[in-house]
């Protein structure tokens, strides 16, 4: 009776211990990652990355980033978000905006693996 | 305390002694936050400069040198974290070495002896300006194709 108490009694507060501890840890990991989620390029790199956690945001993100790292950042972004995505017309659009020398299909696809390396 | 502690009924001696080990276990989650924060960190922004690195690459390849420029230079206001950054510190600043012809000439190459130094930070084991040089003329070749 005795050692079956004292068993209950460790496993009670091994179980309020671990879930404190996780909860806390996870806590500020979480908090961590909304400190990052607050960076325009964060959210980008997240939607790069196809996660679903992100918000839809990229528009104001690049108006962000092209106010703070000067033009035409925010359309080489751009471009390489669509060729990752395998957007062609919007990068063939973009390829045209930047003056590129060449934004046919198969220059397309040669920047495509730029990206890609 | 200890008396009164005894002197109480079981189960809020129960309770005393939960609350101590929630305590307890918050404490440890601080510590166990604050051991790999650091690590979190650095993957987060290694993760924030990809799509600017991207971009840049893009601009360095396909774009006016004008183009390059900027987003190479934008790419130098990041400050590298990681091993991983300080490779990319390296190419950023032979891609603007090229840029500026450093390769071309011999004498004061500022953007080479930065990257030099990134490349030491890097790990690499031979980082002499004249390597890099040697690098950066490669890569212009390539470039030029």
């Amino acid at each position: 009776m005795f050692f079956a108490k004292l068993g209950a009694r460790i496993a009670s507060h091994s179980v309020a211990f671990a879930v404190a501890a996780a909860a806390t840890a996870g806590a500020l990991t979480a908090a961590e990652f909304a400190r990052a989620r607050e960076s325009p390029l964060f959210r980008i790199a997240m939607r790069a990355e196809k996660s679903a956690s992100v918000p839809s945001t990229l528009d104001a993100d690049l108006r962000v980033i092209d106010r703070e790292y000067g033009v035409p950042t925010a359309d080489f972004i751009r471009l390489s978000l669509a060729l990752r995505e395998r957007k062609l017309t919007e990068a063939a659009a973009v390829c045209s905006r930047l003056a590129l020398s060449r934004c046919d299909p198969k220059s397309l696809a040669e920047l495509r693996e730029t990206v890609a390396r | 305390v200890r008396l009164g502690l005894l002197l109480q009924p079981a189960w809020v001696r129960v309770l005393w002694s939960h609350a101590a080990a929630v305590l307890l276990g918050v404490a440890a989650g601080m510590i166990y936050h604050r051991a790999q924060v650091a690590t979190l960190q650095r993957t987060t922004e290694t993760l924030e400069r990809r799509p600017h690195f991207e971009a840049a690459s893009l601009a360095y390849s396909f774009g006016t040198p004008d183009q390059a420029r900027v987003l190479l230079h934008g790419l130098l206001r990041q400050a590298p974290t990681s091993d991983l950054d300080w490779g990319d510190r390296m190419m950023t600043r032979v891609r603007l070495a090229i840029l500026e012809g450093e390769h071309l000439k011999a004498g004061p190459a500022p953007h080479l002896t930065s990257a030099a130094d990134a490349c030491r930070r890097f790990g690499r084991p031979d980082c002499s300006v004249e390597q890099l040089r040697e690098l950066a003329g490669n890569l212009a070749a390539a470039r030029l194709r």
